[in-house]
């Protein structure tokens, strides 16, 4: 072989070396196909997820990293430990280069009927430092839809307690105060002041008739 | 004395027939073996169907007899193949066409191998998460030491879930200028000046990102400061929103074997006044199914 073959020779060896050096942040989330799931009142549920370190082109290496499952009640829009009992039997994990994670998510509802929708979210937590700058953090989501179905049992937290939004986005049961918000105490307000109204108002009459 | 030459002669024809060996040659045909019913196990259960997620592994559980004997048998030469329900099988390999030959053979998931039962094994990076969701196939063929072979399909047999998810191509990013400047561009830890996320999932996805303040102590420069575009033009650019916009709909995994993938250049204006130092936020790549 020539000098010129050499020399192409190891350029396209370089090139394959860079190739496979190549590192990434890397998620991917399955969450067993899940939709329409039939839900029973004051029952475990399973749904089974699995997250990935992995990119499916052989030339991306994944950077490992620490990863986190986490779920919200998006529809309707309340508070999820209200009207269900979840939890993860992992919800912190690491994964290496081509790992995957399996994750069990148990739902159980304390409300008696309804439909409602899950968003299961798995995070990698941001690898690296920079000077001025920014670490990436991924992020992917999946939802869950859901029907509870009545099995005739009595419910905890029925769903006629009446929610109201606060002004931080947060709802509280009627009559409760909001944290840090308005709406409840707005509501509270509403109460209050018809208690007070229908005071006055029997005052006036009593009074009235008195005179 | 003639006639006792000619008798001693015939004796002797005589003798010498009953005496001869009679060669008897058989010959057996060799016949394919038979490939029987197929399960599919995992964990240590076996069934007619499996739901799946991609990428994980597996173990096809087959009964193969062969009329010429189970040593016959040619346990290295056994094809297993699976693919997504609309291909046909002995279509080119793809995402969503596996096939792999020689396949591993032994005892594992619930599948133990004995007599004419086989267990062939698939791991987990012999397919990929971008194998589609949705019904596939299982197609096995055995081969004898003759090289006669039989085949059977499993229809439908494996479900396999959707994946959601995509890679970026860096996991830092710095930006370098002065207070009162405009245009630095990024420099990932890839020594790029923009970041290539590429599609791994196997159904349609929405992409955004999301961009947080940058921080240093007490000071801060607002998220919106840094400009992202889909190409390489700053006046292309729009700033990043702390609450996150999208920037890739319904996209498509791409057409195997080149996956899809989207680039996204950034850029960090530096207001006047920033007092220097070394501020760092986070980018928010964040991923959905496409409803």
């Amino acid at each position: 072989m020539d000098s010129k073959g050499k020399i192409i020779l190891i350029a396209l060896c370089l090139m394959i070396v860079m190739q496979g050096a190549f590192a990434a942040s890397c998620i991917v989330m399955s969450t067993g196909g899940v939709s329409d799931m039939d839900l029973e009142y004051n029952t475990n549920n399973y749904v089974s997820l699995r997250v990935y370190n992995s990119n499916p082109d052989d030339s991306v290496i994944c950077d490992s990293g620490e990863y986190h499952v986490s779920i919200e009640l998006i529809e309707p829009h309340n508070d999820l430990d209200t009207f269900f009992d979840t939890s993860f039997d992992v919800i912190n994990f690491n994964l290496e280069n081509g790992q995957n994670q399996q994750v069990l998510l148990t739902i159980n509802p304390d409300v008696d009927s309804g439909d409602y929708k899950f968003r299961v979210t798995a995070t990698k937590s941001p690898t690296g430092t920079v000077g001025t700058g920014s670490v990436m953090v991924v992020t992917t989501s999946a939802d869950i839809t859901a029907t509870v179905t009545n099995n005739g049992s009595n419910t905890d937290k029925p769903l006629w307690v009446d929610r109201v939004e606060c002004a931080d986005g947060s709802t509280v049961n009627s009559g409760e105060t909001c944290a840090a918000g308005v709406a409840g105490i707005i509501n509270d307000l509403t109460i209050f002041t018809a208690l007070l109204i229908l005071i006055v108002v029997v005052g006036l009459i009593i009074w009235y008739k008195r005179k | 004395m003639k006639n006792f030459i000619l008798c001693v002669f015939a004796i002797m024809l005589m003798t010498t027939g009953a005496f001869a060996a009679v060669d008897v040659t058989a010959t057996v045909g060799n016949d394919a073996p038979v490939v029987g019913a197929i399960e599919i196990c995992t964990g240590s259960t076996c069934a007619a169907t499996l739901t799946a997620d991609p990428a994980t592994q597996f173990t096809v559980k087959v009964t193969v007899t062969d009329p010429n004997g189970a040593s016959d048998i040619n346990t290295t030469a056994f094809l297993l193949d699976f693919y997504n329900a609309a291909d046909a099988q002995g279509a080119g390999a793809d995402w969503d066409y596996v096939t792999l030959p020689a396949v591993t053979t032994g005892t594992r998931d619930g599948c133990t191998q004995t007599g004419d039962v086989y267990c062939l094994q698939v791991e987990t990076s012999d397919w990929t998460t971008k194998f589609l969701s949705g019904g596939a196939d299982i197609y096995v063929l055995a081969a004898d030491n003759a090289a006669a072979t039989d085949s059977n399909e499993l229809l439908a047999a494996l479900t396999v879930n959707a994946t959601v998810g995509y890679s970026l191509d860096a996991a830092t990013g710095s930006y370098s200028g002065q207070a009162d400047t405009t245009e630095n561009a990024i420099n990932t830890d890839q020594t790029k000046a923009f970041i290539t996320s590429t599609h791994s999932g196997n159904v349609a996805i929405d992409l955004s990102v999301a961009g947080s303040d940058l921080v240093d102590g007490g000071e801060t420069i607002t998220a919106v400061n840094q400009i992202i575009s889909s190409d390489s033009t700053y006046g292309n650019g729009t700033g990043l929103l702390i609450g996150g916009a999208a920037i890739e709909s319904s996209w498509a995994r791409g057409t195997d074997p080149t996956s899809a993938t989207a680039t996204q250049y950034f850029w960090l204006d530096i207001p006047v006044g920033t007092i220097a130092g070394s501020y760092t936020g986070t980018l928010t790549y964040s991923s959905s199914a496409t409803a």
